[in-house]
């Protein structure tokens, strides 16, 4: 099962990188844990200075923007 | 060191400062991909990170590279082979300012 962490404290760009998440694995029709980190302390220690950030099994894959459907279901894919 | 970021001028000719640290690391640079001015955040911090990093072959950096800049930047699929090129490219000009 692939580990989706989805990194911000709960602002506009967060709830949209979430919602892309939740269509891409739909869509995709993998199975994924999907988390929500919102705690700041939380996205600190993983290293993350830009929200919203997304990390896939602990890799950090994007940091400071929304990735679309189509990137993440490529980040997904890979 | 020249200062490669892209600050725009604020109010009476001073350079705008950033509003906090986020906005500092998010600071853009510009680079020419395929003749198309391109902007790409944290390229500074990324170029510092591969650089104290042991990759030697020339492949390998520019993997990483890219892999690193697609964390801040949207690169279009169909363009990653040209973006690489052209961020090594970069990468190596910094690195013989620096030597």
């Amino acid at each position: 099962m692939v580990k989706i962490e989805v990194l911000g404290t709960g602002c506009m760009k967060c709830k949209r990188l979430m919602k892309n998440v939740e269509k891409a694995v739909s869509e995709l029709g993998i199975e994924a844990e999907v988390i929500k980190v919102e705690e700041l302390d939380a996205i600190l220690d993983k290293g993350v200075m830009l929200t919203p950030a997304l990390m896939v099994d602990d890799e950090l894959k994007v940091s400071g923007r929304v990735a679309d459907v189509k990137e993440i279901k490529e980040i997904l894919g890979a | 060191m020249k200062d490669n970021t892209d600050n725009k001028e604020g109010v009476k000719g001073k350079i705008k400062k950033p509003c906090c640290a986020a906005e500092a690391l998010r600071q853009v640079r510009r680079i020419d991909i395929c003749s198309v001015p391109t902007g790409l955040y944290m390229l500074d911090s990324i170029f510092g990170e591969v650089s104290s990093s042991d990759l030697r072959n020339e492949q390998e950096i520019k993997r990483e590279l890219l892999k690193k800049v697609k964390i801040y930047n949207y690169v279009p699929k169909a363009a990653e082979e040209k973006y690489a090129d052209a961020i090594f490219n970069e990468f190596l000009k910094e690195m013989n300012k620096k030597w």
